[in-house]
């Protein structure tokens, strides 16, 4: 459509708009300003997806009232710019003073709720974030604009649900190039301050709501396996050949597409595997290969046969009780997709592009095929996630003193030991922890369980949860005994829990479990090895008492003796080991 | 095509009327499609079709298709 003139969009919507059959769907257009121009846009991008959509503008600047005139629609699209929140408000803004802007905030937060909960039974709502964009010119500090955006933004985030949809604004004027996406000389005249080209991208964008709303939603993956899940032929490769591993430049992009589509599969999008092959070299491949990050049973249904693709397609179709027109497609030979083109139009083939690196981006706008307006459970939990996190913001306004506000928090540290702690989370700690890292060594799951299963290792990690949510496991040490001396191999924390001193009360509770464990340790030992993101804790052990006694530029090596060592005993810590929940349990 | 068919073919298309209804001395109170919204879409439109950006002092004159011809005729000669 980009190419498209307005004469040619208005002339094609029209035709389109006197072809539609199916059931008309009513969607209103609400501004404070004007946006006229996406109706055509919008129509012709919908009817031309099959979506009989016929578009109502609201009144100029009346979102409040319209918001009840059109809460009947099948849909309601709000965009509210801040430009004109009051008339001129992208102007006078900088001559408001903190009470003023303070006081318009608080009034469009209420018409924001107001509105709201008049389309609280509309099937679908898209609300545009608020942005400063259009009137930002510097990126060093917040503007008045922007402060005003972020606090209404926060408005909007709590309120998204399946069906109330807050719209990346911001992406669309990215896409489009913020010069070529505002036309000032259009909003001075006519309050208008979107271009035909953010328009066109805004359509696109926004499409995937109205397509699941009338239940046009690919719901179904299928792959091909040669050059699509890995590198290489299978046939001629053989097994050692094919690549799917994240150390080969070739096999990292595989690694990465593999990676994004099982994280398809966990949101609910069926996998199956169409591919000419032999099957028991496949299910080889499947079950044994450790570069595989799908595994066998990911895949609901597989056709590894010489059969054409059309008819294994159909067979899946079939066998799946799903329509054709769910499906997609990958395949990296010409052929293949030609042929599903061609016999199964509803199908959507796509071809892997011949540049390899841009593989993972073709899987990733995926993502906009699958897009549905039920409520996965992390939609939720990012929801809860967005309350908790503005609870916690709220509440760190109040307190005299950092102390004062952490022991408000009801920190709950829950410390586990060797066979308690999870090896796969622990092993991704080592190997996703940058900052609060002291010895940045990357740790396989098979070593962490070497380490747990060997006695002269103390493995400890711990996990955390306050007032407001769980942050979950965030915390490792690795410390090794070696007769006389304990010696801290690996000490991290992830940086969602850094700033709650946690890390002082882990390291008195390791000590703790040491002299416990009646081993004759004398000294400890430990170690700051230098790396690009971790200079935050190179004093560490200086804080705990330690003494320095060899130095260079990359490392520095620590002692102290095991009786020197005084615990902190952090008082608004409360701490948990797993053997005590296990007794109250009982209990 | 001359720039008065041009502009009549465009006119139409925005208005969504018959081409024949568009004559010189038509203007927003001759043709009832031709409201502020769609004077809007005209201009831009034809900014789009010719290649051009009509002035702040343009734009205010483009009052009926008379004047936006006599502003396009020069418009588009000079930047030819």
């Amino acid at each position: 459509m980009k190419e498209m003139k307005w004469g040619q969009i208005l002339k094609r919507n029209k035709e389109l708009g006197m072809a539609m059959s199916g059931r008309v769907r009513r969607i209103a257009l609400l501004s404070n300003t004007t946006v006229f121009q996406l109706k055509d846009i919008l129509e012709l991008k919908l009817r031309e997806s099959g979506v009989a959509a016929e578009i109502h503008l609201g009144d100029y600047d009346s979102i409040v009232q319209d918001s009840e005139r059109f809460s009947q629609y099948d849909a309601v699209i709000i965009f509210w710019e801040l430009s004109n929140l009051l008339d001129g408000f992208n102007f006078k803004v900088n001559l408001l003073n903190h009470d003023q802007l303070k006081a318009i905030t608080e009034k469009v937060r209420a018409e924001i709720q107001l509105s709201l909960e008049n389309l609280k039974n509309t099937p679908l709502v898209l609300f545009n974030r608020f942005t400063s964009f259009p009137y930002d010119y510097q990126i060093l500090k917040d503007s008045e604009s922007k402060v005003v955006s972020d606090q209404l933004n926060v408005v909007l985030k709590t309120m998204v649900s399946h069906n109330k949809l807050v719209v990346d604004i911001e992406r669309v004027i990215a896409l489009t190039g913020l010069e070529k996406a505002i036309d000032h000389r259009q909003f001075q005249m006519s309050k208008s301050l979107y271009t035909k080209d953010f328009f066109i991208n805004y359509a696109e964008q926004v499409k995937p709501a109205f397509l699941a709303m009338n239940g046009v939603v690919k719901k179904v993956l299928v792959l091909d396996c040669d050059n699509t899940l890995w590198g290489g032929v299978l046939g001629e490769d053989g097994e050692n050949g094919i690549e799917m591993s994240d150390l080969t430049a070739k096999g990292k992009c595989f690694h990465e597409v593999q990676s994004l589509i099982k994280g398809f599969q966990r949101k609910g999008i069926v996998l199956a595997l169409c591919s000419k092959n032999n099957a028991e070299d496949v299910d080889m491949v499947l079950k044994n290969h450790p570069d595989m990050i799908l595994q066998d049973t990911d895949f609901v249904a597989k056709k590894v046969n010489w059969v054409d693709k059309a008819t294994n397609l159909k067979e899946l179709s079939l066998q799946l009780n799903l329509g054709l027109e769910s499906f997609v497609f990958i395949d990296d030979s010409e052929f293949e997709i030609g042929l599903i083109r061609r016999e199964l139009p509803q199908v959507q083939a796509i071809l892997v592009p011949t540049e390899i690196s841009s593989y993972p981006d073709t899987i990733r706008g995926l993502q906009r095929e699958f897009f549905t307006l039920s409520s996965t459970k992390e939609d939720i939990n990012k929801t809860v996630m967005y309350q908790d996190e503005h609870a916690r913001v709220e509440s760190s306004q109040n307190f005299g003193s950092i102390d004062d506000y952490l022991a408000s928090l009801g920190l709950v540290l829950t410390v586990s030991f060797n066979k308690e702690v999870s090896v796969s989370r622990a092993s991704q700690l080592t190997q996703k922890t940058n900052q609060f890292n002291l010895r940045t060594v990357r740790y396989s799951e098979i070593e962490i369980s070497e380490f747990i299963n060997d006695d002269n290792y103390l493995v400890s990690s711990f996990s955390l949860s306050d007032k407001f949510g769980d942050y979950g496991i965030t915390g490792l040490s690795i410390v090794k005994l070696d007769g006389r001396l304990a010696f801290f191999d690996t000490f991290l924390m992830s940086c969602r829990v850094i700033g709650r001193n946690v890390e002082f009360e882990f390291f008195d509770q390791i000590i703790s479990r040491i002299k416990q464990m009646k081993i004759d340790v004398i000294k400890l030992q430990a170690e700051w090895i230098s790396t690009l993101k971790n200079k935050q804790v190179s004093k560490f052990y200086e804080g705990l008492g330690f003494i320095c006694i060899k130095e260079s530029n990359a490392s520095k090596i620590y002692e102290i003796p095991m009786d020197q060592y005084v615990l902190r005993d952090i008082r608004y810590i409360d701490t948990l080991n797993e053997l005590e929940i296990r007794y109250d349990d009982k209990g | 095509m001359t720039i008065k068919d041009k502009l009549f073919e465009v006119a139409a298309d925005v208005f969504q009327v018959d081409i024949g209804e568009i004559t010189e001395s038509a203007a927003p109170g001759t043709i009832k499609e031709w409201d502020s919204l769609k004077h809007m879409l005209l201009l831009m439109a034809l900014e789009e079709e010719f290649e051009f950006r009509f002035t702040d002092d343009e734009m205010t004159k483009c009052v009926s298709v008379t004047a936006i011809l006599d502003i396009l005729d020069d418009k588009v000669l000079e930047t030819k």
